[in-house]
């Protein structure tokens, strides 16, 4: 039976690979999914994760590029990532100013010390967890690294939609989004959900009543902070 | 005393600037920023005539200044351990090139969920939302609030500040408190010019040792112990001042900050044209990010000041109270910053010493626009109307009430 699910983990992982023969049986056993998170108001909710819940034992994460974690206009961009136990991340500056990026959450603790221009070596999480990242100079910048244990998750896009893989027997989610300034999550039953839209176009559609927009990106000229202190 | 200060001051900058070249890794970051503006005002001459004025130009001033600019160099010695020299440029001033801070910073990562911060040398209270921490520019507006505006002249102190905060990537908390405070030398003569001059809308910083010209008046011309410029610096009577501050806000979202600075001052003391002024305020600021780009500042402080020898009748010749407060919002819509801001402002005169009135009431408003043209250039237009009523403008022979105002076509440069 584990051998099913690390092929069917391989498959989402190399969804550019092409499928050998052998492996349409268990591709045929998943599906794909377009979950469309909505804030309180109806609004689209971008930048949030969907991850599956239960016990599918997947490949290890072996992808040839680190994710990505950067550092603009003082904070981390994006400010949730959704990693795959075993996986990379890279903290590249695109701040003229220094950072000073740490963690000591449980999953995994580290510092990156003071750096400008110069590209850190990616930090690697091996177990599966939340990880807050900090700036020990900017004080308010805060990041989110969901380290998960399987390879089924996604995030929303500027819409608020996200195309999940689902493991047949899946039957719950859990979804992490913004409220007040930081990333919590709730389960919600992907039978409970309501749908949207026509026959190709059908997306199940989750409402979190107390999720508070991301925060934007900001352009040159933006709302300034003064974080002397 | 004030020798020993400068000349720590002096080896503090060298240490820092030889020590920041010095470790390898260690890189020297730095900053700058220049303002030139076009001006067109009503009022005959700014106070650094020596007048009354609210305002910093006047139109016996040229229509085009070089409003200033600054210069910082950040350097860290380790990587929680780090030095700053910002240098202020000021055309007008005695000093048209001087320091503005200086001082080393330790910040330890944080443990057990807060953040320690120490800071030693030459340094403002915090005390402004409305200014950067870089060169200490104003943020919004061209022009500051009348109560940061008189922090940028007569606020500057050597000392040593500590500060706890808790740390919200550590604790996964939403809300941060940040308790501090600084023990310090210098600022002995701080009050001086709220007393003879009164409050003011600028962009004016003093920088260290440097000083402010105080307008006219029969008290100063009839004494030979005080000069006509004020050295808000200078450290007098070898007794410490200190401030505290209490902070609580949310990452971003909202802030509170209260904040109690006391010289110490002795009164009586006078050095070299200078008095010691016994000053002491409260300070509660706010800010508050209504949308993604629209924010909210607000800021009230109350305090007195007071000079000189006792006498017959119990006063001291010079007692004050004063206050002020503002309200600003402030929108920025993609390379565009909208802001308006209105001032209130007052001194109250609490001494019965003749021919020295200078009590004073005042109100502001300010129009800003600015627009981003490059990631270097900065265009912004500003007017400012100010309506005061001082008494005291009679040692002058120009009337008590007064509305000034000032428009500025600004182009700003930075790197």
């Amino acid at each position: 039976m584990t051998k099913i699910w690390t092929t069917l983990a391989s498959l989402v992982l190399c969804a550019q690979a092409p499928v050998a023969v052998s492996d349409t049986v268990a591709e045929a056993l998943l599906r794909t999914q377009t979950i469309e998170l909505r804030d309180g108001r109806g609004r689209p909710l971008s930048g949030s994760a969907v991850i599956v819940v239960g016990d599918y034992p997947a490949a290890p994460a072996t992808p040839a590029q680190p994710a990505v974690m950067s550092q603009k206009n003082e904070r981390f961009t994006p400010d949730l990532l959704v990693i795959q136990a075993g996986e990379a991340v890279a903290f590249p500056n695109n701040d003229r100013v220094m950072h000073h990026v740490y963690s000591f959450s449980q999953a995994r603790q580290f510092e990156i010390p003071l750096y400008q221009s110069e590209a850190p070596s990616p930090i690697r999480f091996e177990t599966a967890g939340v990880v807050v990242v900090g700036c020990n100079i900017h004080d308010q910048m805060v990041g989110t690294i969901i380290v998960a244990d399987t390879p089924f998750f996604a995030l929303t896009d500027k819409r608020g939609r996200a195309r999940l893989t689902v493991p047949p027997g899946a039957t719950e989610v859990d979804v992490w989004y913004p409220r007040d300034g930081r990333y919590v999550s709730t389960r919600r039953r992907l039978a409970d959900a309501a749908t949207a839209g026509g026959k190709r176009g059908a997306r199940t559609v989750f409402e979190i009543a107390d999720a508070s927009q991301p925060q934007q990106q900001q352009s040159v000229g933006a709302l300034e902070w003064n974080e002397d202190y | 005393m004030e020798r020993r200060l400068l000349s720590a001051l002096r080896t503090l900058c060298c240490a820092a600037l030889a020590l920041g070249s010095g470790p390898a890794g260690a890189a020297i970051q730095l900053d700058a920023s220049f303002e030139m503006a076009v001006i067109g005002t009503d009022a005959a001459a700014g106070f650094p005539d020596g007048t009354h004025s609210k305002l910093r130009y006047g139109s016996d001033d040229g229509a085009v200044q070089l409003l200033g600019g600054y210069l910082q160099l950040q350097s860290d010695l380790q990587p929680t351990l780090n030095t700053k020299l910002a240098l202020n440029v000021n055309p007008q001033a005695d000093t048209a090139l001087g320091i503005i801070d200086a001082f080393l910073q330790y910040r330890p990562l944080p443990f057990g969920g807060v953040r320690v911060r120490g800071k030693l040398g030459a340094f403002r209270p915090p005390l402004s939302f409305e200014h950067g921490a870089d060169g200490w520019e104003t943020l919004y507006t061209t022009n500051a609030s009348a109560i940061n505006s008189w922090v940028g002249e007569e606020l500057g102190l050597f000392g040593a500040e500590i500060a706890i905060k808790r740390d919200l990537a550590s604790t996964g908390g939403r809300r941060y408190w940040n308790i501090g405070g600084a023990v310090f030398y210098g600022n002995d003569p701080a009050g001086a010019l709220l007393s003879w001059r009164g409050w003011s809308l600028n962009n004016w910083q003093t920088a260290w040792g440097g000083t402010m010209p105080l307008a006219r008046s029969p008290f100063i011309d009839g004494n030979p112990l005080q000069s006509q410029q004020i050295e808000p610096f200078l450290e007098m009577d070898d007794r410490p001042g200190f401030y505290g501050f209490i902070e609580v806000g949310a990452a971003r979202r909202w802030r509170l900050r209260y904040l109690y600075y006391d010289n110490h001052a002795d009164p009586m003391v006078t050095e070299d044209g200078q008095y010691g002024w016994r000053t002491y305020f409260n300070s509660v600021s706010v800010q508050w990010r209504l949308a993604e780009s629209t924010g909210l500042i607000a800021q009230w402080m109350d305090g007195g000041s007071a000079m000189g020898f006792t006498r017959p009748s119990g006063s001291l010749p010079v007692e004050i109270g004063f206050d002020a407060r503002f309200l600003m919002l402030t929108h920025a819509y993609g390379h565009h910053r909208f802001s308006a801001r209105y001032d209130r402002f007052a001194v109250a005169d609490r001494d019965d010493y003749p021919n020295d009135d200078n009590q004073e009431t005042g109100q502001g408003m300010t129009l800003s626009y600015q627009y981003q043209l490059s990631e270097r250039l900065r265009l912004g237009g500003e007017w400012l109307s100010i309506r005061s009523n001082r008494p005291g403008r009679r040692y002058t022979e120009t009337a008590p009430r007064q509305r000034e105002e000032l428009f500025m076509l600004v182009l700003r440069w930075s790197y």
